[in-house]
Parts: C-alpha cells; structure tokens; sequence
C-alpha cells in the first residue's frame, strides 16, 4: 500500500502532473536521508529526541504508577484529590509551552517537563482505574494470608493492576514522542523537532520530509520496544491484551 | 485448656450496608460455641446472613458493639492467628499470574525458610491431590481443581480452624462429590476445626458433626442440628443410613417448616 503511494507519488511530482511548489519527490526524499545519514546530524538528532522521550516517559511512569498505586488505594486521598486531577488533566499539555518556556527558557529543562507533565497522565489515570477495579476478594484474600501493607501492594494490588498499568505506560510513551518533538519545535533547539523547523526554513522539503518519516519510524520502534519488553519481563496471561498491536 | 471452645459467640450482632447509604441489622443476638476439632456447618436461605456471619468469625466484618466473638479465648479483630479462609469464589481468589505452588506458598512467603515453604507446599497440594499440577497456572485448572487450589492455600498455613463460605457452590454434583470426600479426609488427618457455610441440606449434613441453621431478618439461630453418623463417612453409606436421614429431615423441616 505504502509503496504503491510512494511510486504514484514519483510519478505525480516527476512528470509534473501536480505541480505543488516544494513537493519533493520520493527520490529526492530519499537522497536527503542519505546526506542527512552521511553527515552525523540525522543519527544525533535522532538520538536526541529518543533519548528525551525515553527519560522522560520512565520519569512520568514512575510518578504516574506511585501516585496512581496511593490514589487507587487511599478512598480519602481519592476523594480529595480527583476533582483537581480532571480539571488539571482537561488542560492539553500544548498550552503550557509558553509558559515553560518562561520559565525554562530555550533548554532541555523545558522540553522535559513538558514531556514528563503530558506523560504522567495517562499512567496515573489507568493505574488509579486498575487498582480501583481489582476484585474485592482479592484484598480479602490479603488479608486472610495476613500480607502487610507493603506485601499487599507488591503481590497482589501491583500484579493486578499491571495490564491497566501496561496500557497506560504505552499510551504515555506515544504521548512523550509527540510532546518531545512539540517542544524541540518551538523550544528547545534540538532533535527532530528542531530539524523539521531547520529544514523548512532552509527552503529544503526534501530534508523536512525525512524529518517527518523519521519521527514516524520512531513511534513505531518504540512502541514495539515496549511490547518486546513487555513479553521479555512478564508472564503471558499478563501481557495478552498489552502487547496486541 | 484443652476444653476451650474454638470458636464462642455470645449476642453476636452485625450489620452491613454502604459507608453512606442506611445500615441494614443482619445478625441479631446469635450465640453458638463450635469445639476445637468439630465440624460444623451453617445453613440457611439464601441472604439470611450466613457469609456475613462467616466473614465476622474470619476478622473480615466487623461485629457491632456489645458482641462477643471469641477464637481461642481471644477477641476477634482482624483476622485472627491459626485461621484461614476459603472462599466461594475460586476464580477471583487465586492470583491468575501465579503457578499453582506459587499460590500455595502466598502465606508462608517471608515467614519460613524456602526448605520449610517447599515442603508444606507439597504437603498441601498432596492433601488435595494436586500434587503434580504445581507448575501449571490457575487458567489452565478445572472450577473444582481452581477450588482444591485454594484450599491447598489454606492448609499451608496450617490453620487451626478452616472457614469455608459455600466452597463448593459452584462446581459440578460430582466434582462436588469428590471435594467433599476430600474434604472429609482432610480434615480427620488434620484434626482442624471447620466451619463450613452452605445452602446444600444434605452436603450439610454429610459433613458435618453438627449444623446450625441461621433464620429470620435479622436472623437468629433457630436449631442446633447434630448428626450421629459414624465417620469415616462414605457417599454411599453414609447417606443411607437411618442417622444421616433422620438429620437430613430435622434440617428440612426447621428450614421448610414441615
């Protein structure tokens, strides 16, 4: 499917049946990938972007899966709290550029936190989901094999909640990406998100376009890293309805 | 003192409901002692209150003040020491990511030395005749097989008193069949006290060395049961003979009314 588009894409700009100023051919796509390959720039940058998304995510996870675990746990620190999270929540990460860029000026600070802050919500809204639907018998069944707190939480309220938790780590780590380059676009000068806004300023779609089917390539890769992970680290009945494309 | 009762309520009342909503009397002024060492079973209608009556012996509900729970001489709060619990049902009581041995082992984990925890656990599984499916994982397991499961988690803690809430409600006549002749051969090479809730009159009786049967709203022991049949019990037999009927009719008729 891909390729056929790609082949009719040729021959609509190489026969000049579309004329569409600073459409580039697939060819000329693919020859700045190469130069762009020669050069170190596209490996760096791409190094960049996965290196932030990938910090951050594991930085969002863990904040999003500990508060998650006590707001799932706690009903009173539930009841407090909730109300906040959903307006907080309601709020699109996007809106908070300007403000860290204030804050955070032109930095790698920045484009952090804006990844870790639009990260945490989806782990910590699934992990509080999967906690608060775990069978009541199973925290009866802690407490009749006298488990503590702590053996409560790591044996049977982690383990149960580890799919909820699973699908919020993969719908946050999609989320990171796209936040990563957002910011790279507007903030921080790095990355692929910096180079899509290079590349277009420079007049040179072709290198744009690299930028772009990178950054796809990079959801991809990622999003089947974790599922690999996933199946590597846990048992199968756990992972079923997680690692399915 | 050897003659203490396992188990002393005295004007037990508990009642259950929402943290928000009205609270709703269940248990009104139930008094019973079970000895160690005794079966005994809970009957009643559906809803009269057993599993609430059942869940305040286990240190799982609370009794409302003035009630007098004892085990062992000591107050209920909590689940107390020395006993476990089975529960009806099997499929949310097992932890599905663990192996069958794993789930046996839950309670003794962090308490004894992984030589002691192995060997209970294989002592456990063979008491329920599971002894070579300790690999395979719960999903994997028949209902009744799950059920044997649990209750080989119960016996690893080596419990002196079992509660059982209607344990074998959901499976199968047979399957049932064969879990309570287990059931029975465990508990005379344990020695453990039960306290086994059921709606069955005759597995209630087949059981049992005496049933209780819980009436009313708020429901109350109305009859004290005991069966005189000899053990070892047999299916066969034991059903058949004149002390197993004649307990099965006064079951019947304090519950039927004729």
């Amino acid at each position: 499917m891909l390729l056929a588009l790609a082949v009719l894409w040729e021959v609509l700009v190489r026969f000049k049946v579309a004329e569409i100023q600073f459409l580039p051919a697939p060819s000329e796509i693919a020859t700045a990938a190469q130069d762009a390959l020669a050069g170190g720039e596209l490996l760096g940058r791409i190094a960049h972007t996965l290196g932030v998304t990938i910090l951050g995510w594991g930085i969002a996870s863990t904040i999003g899966v500990a508060l998650g675990l006590l707001l799932g746990l706690s009903p009173l620190a539930y009841r407090y709290s909730m109300t906040s999270f959903e307006v907080t929540r309601a709020i699109p990460p996007i809106t908070f550029v300007p403000a860290a860029l204030l804050v955070f000026g032109f930095s790698l600070k920045m484009e952090l936190v804006l990844v870790i802050y639009g990260g945490i919500w989806p782990v910590l809204i699934n992990t509080i989901g999967g906690v608060r639907s775990i069978a009541p018998e199973l925290r009866d069944v802690g407490r009749m094999l006298r488990l503590s707190r702590l053996e409560t939480i790591r044996k049977v309220v982690f383990p149960a909640a580890l799919p909820a938790i699973l699908v919020g780590l993969r719908l946050a780590l999609s989320l990171c990406l796209v936040l990563a380059i957002v910011a790279e676009m507007v903030g921080n000068p790095a990355g692929i998100g910096n180079g899509l806004i290079s590349a277009r300023q420079a007049l040179q779609p072709a290198l744009m376009f690299v930028y772009v089917i990178v950054a796809g390539l990079l959801g991809v890769a990622l999003n089947a890293g974790l599922r690999a992970s996933a199946r590597a680290l846990l048992p199968g009945n756990v992972v079923k309805d997680v690692a399915a494309p | 003192m050897a003659n203490d009762p396992s188990y002393e309520c005295r004007g037990l009342r508990a009642d259950v409901g929402s943290r928000r909503g009205p609270r709703r009397l269940v248990l009104d002024d139930v008094s019973f002692e079970i000895a160690k060492g005794e079966f005994v079973s809970i009957m009643g209608r559906s809803g009269v209150g057993k599993t609430t009556l059942l869940r305040t012996l286990a240190g799982l509900h609370e009794a409302s003040a003035g009630s007098v729970v004892r085990f062992d001489g000591q107050p209920v709060s909590g689940p107390p020491d020395g006993v476990s619990l089975v529960f009806q049902d099997y499929t949310s009581s097992l932890l599905p990511w663990r192996t069958v041995a794993k789930n046996v082992e839950l309670p003794l984990e962090g308490r004894l030395p992984t030589e002691e925890r192995r060997s209970r656990v294989a002592e456990a599984l063979k008491m329920v005749g599971l002894a070579d499916r300790s690999d395979a994982q719960p999903h994997e397991l028949s209902g009744g097989m799950q059920q044997r499961v649990q209750i080989a988690r119960a016996l690893a803690s080596q419990p002196a008193a079992l509660l059982m809430d209607e344990p074998f409600g959901a499976l199968d006549a047979l399957t049932k069949a064969d879990l309570e002749d287990q059931l029975l051969e465990i508990f005379a090479a344990t020695g453990t006290t039960v306290v086994f809730v059921t709606h069955d009159i005759e597995e209630a009786v087949y059981l049992s060395d005496r049933v209780l049967v819980l009436d009313g709203t708020p429901a109350q022991i109305v009859a004290e049961i005991p069966v005189a049949s000899p053990r070892p019990r047999t299916q066969m037999l034991t059903r058949e003979s004149s002390e197993f009927l004649e307990a099965r009719h006064r079951v019947h008729e304090v519950i039927f009314g004729t």
